[in-house]
């Protein structure tokens, strides 16, 4: 169980998030929906802490850290939110310098400390799960957008975490490229894989989650399942959103 | 034999020997050194708190606003004023390894600060501390960057270590000035001199290049196409 309450986060002067509730139950995945500037990136960099909430509730399984005025976590907590937690990134954010099997394994070798053996087995493996196997040995700029981004997820599964967030894994991605992303990510929520998801992709959201979020001005305005929230919204600006979406 | 191949000739093996015993050690020492300190200055002046951020940009400014030649005679000839004696070698490997530590900061600063925040945040995200996050993911990337430059510091030193025959290092350059001196032929010792200075740069240079391509092996050559 995956559990926020109460986030609020702000840059400056400037509120992004108004204290924002959301639940999401293992095995299940979370679509958040909503504009540009609603706040849907910066609820999930608030989940595994590269943004820090200025109040509210963080619960991951037996983990919760709590936010209070400017007192940052502690480096314990800092570190157990990030093992527990893995993050698929707009842009890949591959490491250049490193293969896809040593993108993979990156974090099984400094974090857990895995040997080497056993860390590459283990990401052979997942590189398998996203259809790259043949890839193991090509660098991030040798592969296509769509193969970095399940590069990207691989790496993010690799630590076992309770949670994959995605921020916008699609979206850089033309349509062709942007369904292998999907397919991957649909098959691994049949899997199991507790997931939160902040897309444009209805194919994303209305495939594999099953609850939708719209997330505008800073709160989850409307919450509700795919085919209720994406089919018959009930506020207006959910339905224009959604409505937009369509295209 | 012509006179002026055999002034070259007996002279080559007392250059060769002052440049193997003085100027190499002294050159690749200072820069291991200057290294070793300009990178910590450089992540005292980026990430460390306000009074060490302070202090490596105040030892930058000292030693990039000072001539190199003042430096050392402040350390070799000023020093023991005030009871500090430093022999000639280690003066002179101070002096360089200071000068070195401030000009590379500034490089190793430029080049860490070149690498995309999502290098840090993809880091972190996989569950890296902030230092394994800097030496596995940043700073191998920025070295790629850095490479070029630091090339450029450690083959101006190569030459600049000739500024410690001033202070009685009797290096490559020093040694030809007292062949000079004896002989009377200044312009074939100078010559001579400057000739292997410019192989041992050479020699460098090719180096660097190799260093090039190890560490961007994951990249595609530096070509633009015009």
């Amino acid at each position: 169980m995956i559990r926020l309450t109460g986030i609020e986060k702000d840059f400056g002067p400037t509120v992004v998030l108004h204290g924002v509730d959301l639940e999401v139950k293992e095995g299940t995945v979370t679509a958040l929906i909503g504009p540009s500037g609603g706040g849907k990136s910066t609820l999930l960099r608030c989940v595994n802490l590269l943004e820090r909430p200025r109040a509210g509730l963080l619960e991951l399984g037996d983990l919760s850290v709590k936010f209070q005025g400017n007192q940052p976590p502690t480096r314990d907590q800092l570190h157990a939110v990030r093992r527990q937690t893995g993050m698929v990134f707009q842009a890949f954010h591959l490491f250049p310098h490193r293969t896809a099997l040593g993108n993979v394994i990156e974090g099984l070798l400094t974090v857990q400390k895995l040997p080497r053996p056993a860390a590459e087995e283990r990401g052979r493996a997942l590189l398998q799960r996203v259809g790259l196997s043949s890839k193991e040995n090509s660098y991030p700029g040798q592969l296509s957008g769509g193969q970095q981004q399940r590069v990207a997820i691989a790496r993010a599964l690799a630590g076992n975490p309770k949670v994959l967030l995605c921020d916008e894994p699609t979206s850089a991605l033309d349509p062709e490229l942007a369904k292998e992303v999907v397919d991957v990510l649909t098959a691994l929520a049949q899997d199991g894989v507790t997931m939160i998801v902040a897309t444009h992709d209805l194919r994303l959201a209305g495939a594999a989650a099953s609850q939708v979020a719209f997330l505008d001005g800073g709160r989850v305005a409307e919450l509700g399942s795919p085919s209720g929230l994406l089919g018959n919204p009930r506020l207006t600006r959910t339905r224009e959103f959604v409505s937009h979406l369509k295209g | 034999m012509p006179r002026w191949l055999e002034i070259l000739r007996d002279a080559f093996v007392p250059l060769v020997a002052a440049g193997a015993a003085f100027t190499i050690p002294l050159a690749l020492l200072s820069f291991v050194l200057g290294l070793a300190l300009g990178l910590v200055t450089a992540l005292g002046r980026a990430f460390g708190p306000p009074p060490m951020s302070a202090l490596a940009r105040f030892y930058v400014w000292v030693i990039r606003g000072t001539p190199l030649l003042v430096q050392l005679f402040l350390i070799f000839y000023g020093l023991p004023a005030v009871g500090i004696v430093i022999d000639a070698f280690p003066a002179a490997l101070i002096g360089f390894s200071l000068n070195m530590g401030a000009y590379t900061s500034e490089i190793i600063r430029a080049a860490i600060a070149s690498i995309p925040q999502g290098q840090w945040e993809a880091s972190f995200s996989v569950g890296m501390t902030w230092t394994q996050a800097l030496g596995r993911t940043i700073l191998p990337q920025a070295a790629r960057v850095a490479t070029p430059p630091l090339a450029n510091s450690f083959i101006a030193l190569v030459k600049d270590t000739s500024l410690a025959a001033a202070i009685t290092v009797t290096e490559l350059f020093q040694t030809a000035q007292r062949i000079a001196a004896a002989n009377y032929e200044p312009l074939l010792l100078y010559s001579e001199a400057a000739i292997i200075y410019l192989a041992f740069c050479s020699l460098l240079s090719a180096a660097q290049s190799r260093l090039e391509t190890r560490l961007g092996r994951h990249l595609n050559p530096l070509e633009v196409v015009r």
